[in-house]
């Protein structure tokens, strides 16, 4: 007798089994075809792999049914191998009801042969034997609906619906959980290692690391001189410190007091001391210094005056007609011509404001000598 | 320099206009001084107030006003 490839279903030959090929046939159709299409067995575990055959025959045969309940105890993982007479394409639906995963592999000569499709425990899955290797039936789908939320555990978010501006985190190690938006300018905000985020404000003491450099608005420091002041070093870095000379400053921490400042360039300012009560604040030529008022001081004063100059003394007569310039009384220099002590005038009016050192008086009949006194330009 | 803040009470004191009495308010001085202003001042800025009273910066000058006769009492 023959079979077919496949689904081991026995051939009639032309013109045999007279009489009882009906019989045949129908086995063939109610036992063999039906369980191949629509038949169900149950493979039984008792801790141990188990192997499969597929005879010439067309009475029942488990490898030959469309569904493969596993059921019984696995053990820990098992092998369901498909074995002798079982390389044929064939698809399957096996439902794994064991307490481990089960691996479904062809099993040729005595080992396991070609892919395998491990199916997990409590799970169903379609699994095609191309005669080689044991492969997915189905690995696309053009659409699919599932009627509840796939879990993250399979590789879903297990949930159904989202808020706009939600986003997922992981809630626990088999779970995502949503995170709702809030105001505007808030950011996300770790929680820390295993712990959830969130949002919030960036804490500047707490959140941020490392120095807001001056290109984007901070100062490139972390720490000052105290009492010292943020200047520019460049057109795009700050310090800290004693403002120097050139950035408008003294270059100094502290002052003496009452000392005089002396610029110095763009070297830090140098000062000079009082010194000796009464001393003058003189230049050498090349800077200042306290010095004693010595004669030569004065008399070099004195020397570089011209006549007429703020300090010149003068014996000068008063044009006034009425009555007295007292002693230490000011007056307009246009008031004022050189004269001597006989009353005679001579020049042209001063210039300036003038004290009066002595006395003058205008009236016309103490005379014109009365007039003339001596004098000091003081403005 | 000194820096003048005000000039007041401008007059001629002589027929040729070159002496010019007035008020001088100085920056650094708080009140008004008289104040003798001359294009001779050997101080800048004496002849800066003269210049500058003869341009009108402070307004006109008082014209030149020539010396009554003194009346003298006789004994």
């Amino acid at each position: 007798m023959a079979y077919s490839t496949n689904l081991k279903i026995e051939l009639i030959d032309t013109g045999a089994q007279a009489g009882t090929w009906g019989t045949t046939t129908n086995t063939n159709l109610g036992t063999a075809l039906e369980q191949a299409i629509v038949g169900s067995v149950n493979i039984a575990f008792s801790s141990a792999d188990v192997t499969l055959t597929l005879n010439n025959s067309n009475a029942a045969q488990d490898a030959r049914a469309l569904r493969l309940n596993l059921t019984g105890t696995s053990g820990g993982a098992r092998n369901l191998y498909l074995g002798s007479g079982c390389q044929i394409n064939k698809l399957y639906i096996v439902n794994n009801g064991l307490a481990d995963a089960v691996t479904v592999q062809n099993y040729i000569t005595g080992s396991p042969s070609g892919t395998s499709v491990s199916v997990p425990a409590g799970k169903t899955m379609l699994v095609y034997n191309t005669s080689a290797n044991i492969v997915d039936a189905v690995t696309h789908l053009t659409s699919l609906t599932l009627g509840s939320a796939l879990a993250a555990t399979s590789g879903g978010t297990g949930n159904s619906s989202y808020t706009v501006g939600d986003i997922l985190y992981a809630s626990t190690t088999t779970a995502l959980s949503t995170l709702a938006g809030v105001a505007t300018g808030n950011a996300l905000i770790s929680g820390g290692v295993g712990a959830a985020p969130s949002y919030g404000k960036i804490g500047l003491t707490t959140h941020v690391n490392g120095t807001l450099p001056s290109a984007n608005g901070g100062t490139g420091l972390t720490s000052f001189t105290s009492g010292g002041a943020v200047y520019a070093t460049s057109t795009s870095a700050l310090t800290t410190g004693t403002l120097p000379v050139a950035s408008g400053g003294t270059g100094q921490t502290t002052l003496t007091a009452n000392n005089v400042l002396l610029g110095n360039g763009t070297s830090a300012i140098q000062s000079v001391a009082p010194g000796t009560s009464g001393n003058l604040l003189t230049s050498n030529g090349t800077t200042w210094q306290s010095t004693a008022l010595t004669a030569t001081t004065v008399s070099n004063a004195y020397a570089g005056l011209t006549a007429g100059n703020v300090g010149t003394v003068m014996m000068g007569k008063w044009s006034g007609t009425s009555g007295t310039i007292a002693f230490g009384d000011t007056v307009s220099g246009s008031a004022l011509t050189p004269a001597n002590a006989a009353g005679d005038s001579s020049g042209s009016a001063q210039s300036g404001t003038w004290r009066c050192l002595g006395f003058a008086d205008g009236d016309a009949k103490s005379g014109q000598d009365a007039k003339v006194t001596l004098w000091i330009r003081t403005i | 320099m000194k820096t003048v803040d005000d000039v007041k009470d401008m007059r001629y004191t002589t027929e040729s206009g070159d002496s010019i009495d007035c008020m001088v308010k100085f920056a650094d001085i708080s009140d008004y001084v008289p104040f003798g202003a001359t294009p001779y001042d050997p101080e800048d800025y004496g002849r800066q107030i003269y210049t500058d009273c003869r341009n009108g910066v402070y307004g006109p000058v008082a014209p030149y006003t020539p010396p009554g006769i003194p009346v003298v009492e006789i004994t």
